[in-house]
């Protein structure tokens, strides 16, 4: 690629506050999921399902390393990172982060994530589709600990606000 | 209730009410393929709330659907309650719940706590570091100063113990020595223990004891009146006795302190031998008054006591008596015999009139070979004896130089008296002279008075 125009940047994401006087930082959640799912079936016809879900992927790890070097860098204390990362998600609507488990020595991590922006209220499905999640989340933990991890959602299930379980693991080659 | 529909509901209450219910649908139901997963289903979800209420978090949920949801909710806020109890043990007590109704109240209310003890205990414990900190300092310099103060008790105990002055110290309410240093051996004989065994009257003579106990005494008495203790030093020269059997004269330099401890007065003080400065004083003093040659009293001593004598009659009445001698012909025994000879006669004479004299009457030899006598209590008439004996014990004399010369000796003496009302010392010299001159005159070796 000789010249690329979209390589991510939070300057790409412009002055919302200058541009928006009126409407503010939000919109609704569907605007923002009709997007997301139109990417979807535009990348699937073209590329198919599995290089579709592995953009998903590697999008949303590009978005959790930013996320994380806007939001919650600062700290080396893990228990501080959760905090700042449960709040900042919260706070911003993106879904409700609880922690099952956390092995730091051993890089292993079970979390969930309640009112989830991209799938929460989604109708069941037979198989996983919160791959960006994963990505995402991959992102932070790659960021916060400066190694590799690989995340995959293990459990996403309908309880009405329909809550996923990802696990998050240091891969072995680091 | 449809007949048919019996065994299938009897089997579904089965699966809810009898804990031996089989885990999978009966054989004999599996041809109603609807019945069977139904069951199953509810026996999966069955077996996860079974799994819950045994403590078992991590048993995989594999079904799916809303109820099934519920139970992966419930056992997904169980972990995440547990992960957060294992924050709290470690000491983040900012966990709260906001997903388990009263529970969360209760949960939040205990972190809370923990969190504000958590803030009081850092509290105290950085008040308790900072007093530690401050005592450590306190320790420090107290062990610096206890260090310096060791080293400079040391200094002093080194000094008093091997200074020759004896410092020690008295408590005024027993009369006891409480400190004595050691060079009080060399000073009395006594060790330091024997010194603080034994009373105040041990270590002075009766007289010097009875003045210290009457000054102390007279010192507790204002001090006790609320007047303080008496403020400088004093000195004094005190005998104190030697464990020999001798005394020694001592110089005692003395302050009154309150001892810090027991808020008792107490002296301090410090003893000093002063033998030999006592024996230069006597020497001085020996100097002044007496004729190195004679050893009878020199000219400015014997008439200074003289001229006291004088007042006492001036006050008391006579009667006194003056004798004034000259050795007859003594250029002739120095020309004849030399000088030294001449010294020895003088010695012989001054002797000769020693033996004679009684203790309250004094002599002096006024210059030469001139000698004054003052005779106390005595009249003209008993002067006049005492010089006849003073002059024919002089003539007595049994000189000889070395090489066995004889040196006679004679001498002339004029008397005189005191007269009463307004007599004087040098009235008396006078008359007493012209005694002697008349004496010199009349041939030598004899006694003229002059009243």
């Amino acid at each position: 690629m000789s010249e690329r125009k979209y390589a991510f940047s939070w300057d790409l994401i412009g002055d919302i506050e200058l541009g928006r006087p009126n409407l503010g930082p939000t919109t609704r959640i569907e605007v923002y999921r009709l997007l997301q799912f139109v990417f979807r079936d535009v990348l699937e016809q073209r590329f198919g399902s599995e290089v579709t879900d592995e953009l998903f992927y590697a999008a949303g790890k590009i978005a959790g390393n930013e996320f994380y070097k806007k939001f919650c860098s600062g700290t080396n204390d893990i228990n501080e990172f959760v905090a700042t990362l449960q709040s900042v998600l919260r706070e911003l609507g993106i879904g409700i982060m609880r922690v099952e488990s956390a092995d730091i020595e051993r890089g292993s991590f079970v979390i969930t994530i309640s009112e989830d922006l991209d799938c929460s209220g989604l109708p069941e499905l037979d198989f996983e589709v919160c791959v960006y999640d994963e990505g995402f989340i991959a992102g932070l933990m790659e960021s916060f600990t400066g190694k590799k991890f690989r995340v995959k959602e293990v459990d996403c299930w309908c309880t009405g606000d329909r809550t996923c379980r990802f696990t998050a693991d240091v891969v072995a080659d680091n | 209730m449809s007949a048919d529909l019996g065994p299938a509901l009897a089997l579904l209450h089965r699966l809810i009410n009898d804990k031996n219910a089989p885990e999978n649908c009966p054989e004999h139901f599996a041809a109603d393929s609807e019945l069977c997963r139904l069951y199953d289903d509810l026996a999966k979800i069955r077996q996860a709330f079974i799994a819950l209420a045994a403590g078992d978090l991590d048993r995989r949920i594999t079904l799916k659907g809303y109820l099934a949801g519920v139970v992966k909710t419930l056992q997904a806020n169980l972990k995440h309650l547990t992960w957060q109890t294992q924050m709290i043990a470690s000491g983040d007590f900012s966990q709260r719940l906001d997903f388990m109704g009263d529970f969360s109240k209760a949960f939040n209310s205990m972190t809370e706590q923990l969190a504000s003890s958590s803030r009081i205990i850092r509290e105290k414990e950085a008040e308790l570091q900072a007093i530690n900190a401050g005592l450590s300092q306190e320790i420090a310099a107290r062990r610096q100063a206890q260090a310096a103060l060791a080293e400079s008790e040391a200094h002093y105990r080194n000094l008093t113990e091997n200074m020759q002055d004896v410092v020690w110290v008295l408590d005024a309410g027993t009369l006891r020595f409480t400190y004595i240093s050691p060079s009080v051996v060399q000073l009395r004989g006594y060790r330091p223990e024997e010194i603080l065994a034994a009373p105040l009257e041990a270590a002075l003579t009766a007289a010097s004891a009875a003045e210290v106990r009457a000054m102390v005494d007279a010192a507790l008495v204002e001090y006790r009146a609320g007047r303080g203790l008496p403020a400088g030093y004093t000195t004094a020269e005190v005998e104190q006795p030697c464990k020999d059997g001798s005394s020694v004269w001592t110089e005692v330099v003395t302050h009154w302190v309150v001892n810090d401890r027991s808020g008792a007065p107490e002296v301090h003080g410090v003893t000093r031998d002063i033998t030999e400065r006592r024996a230069f004083q006597e020497e001085l003093r020996r100097q002044a008054t007496i004729d190195e040659l004679t050893g009878t009293f020199n000219r400015r001593h014997f008439l200074a006591g003289a001229e006291m004598e004088v007042h006492r009659c001036v006050r008391h009445g006579p009667p006194l008596s003056l004798l004034m001698l000259d050795i007859d012909h003594f250029k002739q025994v120095n020309d004849t015999f030399g000088h030294a000879v001449g010294d020895l006669a003088l010695q012989a004479v001054a002797a000769a009139l020693t033996r004679l004299l009684r203790r309250t009457d004094s002599l002096g030899r006024l210059g030469g070979e001139e000698f004054a006598l003052l005779l106390v209590e005595t009249d003209l008439g008993t002067a006049e004896v005492v010089a006849e004996r003073f002059r024919a014990e002089v003539a007595a004399i049994d000189l000889h130089t070395d090489d066995g010369r004889p040196v006679p000796l004679r001498v002339s003496i004029g008397v005189t008296e005191y007269r009463p009302v307004a007599d004087t010392m040098s009235m008396m010299l006078f008359r007493a002279d012209q005694g002697l001159y008349q004496a010199k005159k009349g041939g030598r070796n004899r006694v003229v008075s002059v009243p």
